[in-house]
């Protein structure tokens, strides 16, 4: 075997490897999902409630928010970027089907989850008047700062892990539970109250990691193939060695797309844009 | 304190280069477009030796790229231009890419609310070993979907297109490599760009691993063997670079002895990046975990520029280096 084969084939085996890599990685974001929803199963599953007092302001009981700094070059748009994710509680009560009433104190470290389309479509949401003002800050160094918020008020459907039937927690707050939650990654146990169901959410996204670790899989097969039919280092080759050199590269990038959508609802990337071209409102 | 703010030694200037050791950047580039063209082009040069040369030169062309972005060879900002189009098929990727992703991100770490695209904390395997190999699988695609982004708002006048040109640059040529001789490009042109670009973005891994980015002086670990940084252009010293990123490489390992040693965790000055690689990745099984802790700290406010001062004066400096103003 001369030279170049032999660096050919060290390359097919890089190539391997990195597609193994990839792939263990997309399975693990979908195990980090499954986690979660596992650990919500053997604690009792999300109890349906609705919020019966909120002491922040306008009757809040919690907040999501997210902490983006808009910036434009000045053609009529302006690009958000996100900084920080916070999950804030004011305090107030929560009513569980059944009856039993949960107390939320202010501060506590609860991670507040709202539909991840929801936070993206306000993200867009923007009036005329506002435009103006906050281009003129958009193209300064600094850039336009911002803070979406997303509440949870009296009168509002909540799901609610981490509390049993009679309203006891049934989780125990870790070391590192803080007040401020959302702005690191959250143990499958750190409780959650939500807008929204989000176990089919959390399915869907762990099927998809798993789905796209078999992409990465398939893709690489695909590639492999034409190098091992016809003449060895021929045609049909050289085809499979360009093909897989360009599928690592979209590997890559799929693999970010996985990482990106498996990103729970309280860190997800929401970012946005404000443009005088499309619709505005909703 | 004026020796903290100044340079720790005197500029050597030529009439085409901006100091005299920029010539051993200039050799190192040249060495590496002869070990990866002559091997496509002559048969008898197709020698694994040859190969691992190429490998390593590619490492070395990416950490040119760096140098370069920071503070740019030549006196004429039309030849650094130039230059950038070499090093970009070099490395198989544009070298602008370095202004938003190396000198206006990663160099702030997260301090400014802009989550880094390298950090560490990317990749999580249990076998730490996996961690090194994969790094690049992530970090790549986040520089190069962060720098889109970046285009987008960007106000530096010129970046999007020689950002462009320099990626088809890049593919072009090497097209026409693959075109001319395919297989031997593939093994000495492909493989090797691959490596070096893949290295660099190692190097962040390698440099911020376990160590604490909220500190002021123990944010890197520095790699301090001398051999090691005549070659690598001082690139081991890695904390002062951070903290002065306008600072020239040839100054780098004065300005750490005298202004990082008496403040930082000394074990954070490895003598020899091969040993800590093997300690770190091979022989530890996990990841090694201890944060150098913070008693180090007691001179970080010396009466100098905020930590948030000196990233705005370094992100001027990176883009008049550019060729542009700043945004």
């Amino acid at each position: 075997m001369n030279t170049t084969a032999l660096l050919a084939w060290m390359g097919l085996g890089f190539f391997w490897v990195h597609t193994l890599l990839m792939a263990a990685h997309a399975l693990g974001e979908g195990r980090a999902l499954s986690r979660r929803l596992g650990a919500w199963r053997r604690a009792g599953g999300l109890r349906r409630a609705q919020v019966t007092q909120g002491t922040g302001p306008e009757h809040r009981l919690a907040v999501y928010e997210v902490e983006q700094t808009g910036r434009s070059k000045g053609d009529g748009t302006i690009h958000f970027h996100d900084r920080a994710y916070r999950s804030l509680v004011d305090g107030g009560k929560i009513e569980l089907r059944g009856g039993a009433v949960v107390t939320l104190s202010p501060r506590a470290a609860i991670e507040v989850w709202t539909p991840p389309a929801r936070q993206r479509a306000k993200a867009n949401v923007f009036e005329e008047a506002d435009f103006k003002a906050a281009q003129t800050l958009a193209v300064k160094a600094r850039g336009f700062p911002r803070v979406l918020e997303y509440s949870i008020r009296v009168g509002d459907e909540v799901r609610l892990f981490g509390w049993d039937g009679q309203g006891e927690r049934s989780t125990r707050p870790s070391a590192g539970e803080s007040a401020v939650v959302g702005e690191t990654v959250g143990s499958p146990l750190t409780p959650v109250i939500a807008t929204f169901d989000p176990r089919a959410w959390l399915r869907r996204r762990a099927w998809g990691a798993r789905l796209a670790a078999l992409v990465i899989v398939l893709s690489a097969v695909a590639v492999t193939v034409p190098m091992f039919v016809g003449e060895p280092f021929g045609l049909e080759a050289k085809v499979g060695a360009l093909a897989a050199v360009i599928v690592f590269n979209l590997q890559q990038l799929w693999l970010k797309f996985v990482r990106d959508h498996t990103r729970e609802p309280s860190q997800c990337h929401v970012r946005g844009r404000w443009s005088l071209e499309v619709p505005r409102g909703t | 304190m004026g020796d903290l703010l100044t340079s720790a030694s005197t500029p050597s200037s030529t009439w085409l280069v901006r100091r005299r050791e920029e010539w051993r950047q200039v050799g190192i580039v040249a060495v590496y477009q002869a070990l990866i063209l002559t091997p496509v082009l002559i048969t008898s040069a197709r020698h694994p030796l040859v190969f691992l040369a190429a490998c390593y030169f590619s490492f070395l062309n990416a950490v040119v790229i760096h140098n370069h972005l920071h503070k740019g060879v030549f006196h004429s900002k039309r030849l650094n231009k130039a230059f950038r189009f070499l090093l970009s098929f070099g490395a198989l990727y544009p070298a602008s890419a370095n202004i938003p992703s190396h000198n206006l991100v990663h160099h702030h770490f997260e301090e400014d609310g802009q989550p880094d695209w390298a950090a560490p904390g990317h990749v999580r395997f249990r076998w730490n070993f996996l961690n090194l190999l994969h790094f690049p699988n992530v970090v790549g695609p986040n520089t190069f979907t962060g720098v889109k982004r970046w285009s987008d708002v960007t106000r530096h006048p010129g970046f999007v297109f020689q950002y462009n040109a320099e990626t088809v640059f890049a593919f072009a040529v090497t097209g026409l490599l693959l075109w001319v001789n395919f297989w031997p490009t593939i093994a000495f042109v492909v493989l090797p760009q691959f490596y070096g670009a893949r290295c660099i973005l190692r190097i962040n891994l390698i440099q911020h691993d376990a160590c604490d980015v909220d500190s002021e002086w123990n944010h890197s670990r520095n790699f301090v063997g001398r051999g090691f940084n005549w070659i690598m252009c001082n690139n081991g010293y890695h904390t002062i670079h951070h903290n002065r990123a306008g600072m020239h490489w040839v100054d780098l390992a004065h300005a750490h002895r005298e202004q990082v040693v008496p403040r930082m965790d000394p074990r954070l000055d490895e003598p020899s990046m091969i040993r800590y690689l093997l300690r770190a990745f091979v022989l530890h099984v996990h990841r090694e975990s201890n944060v150098p802790g913070r008693g180090h700290e007691e001179e970080r406010h010396l009466g100098r520029p905020s930590r948030l001062e000196r990233y705005a004066a370094a992100d001027d400096a990176a883009m008049r280096e550019a060729g542009g103003r700043a945004t």
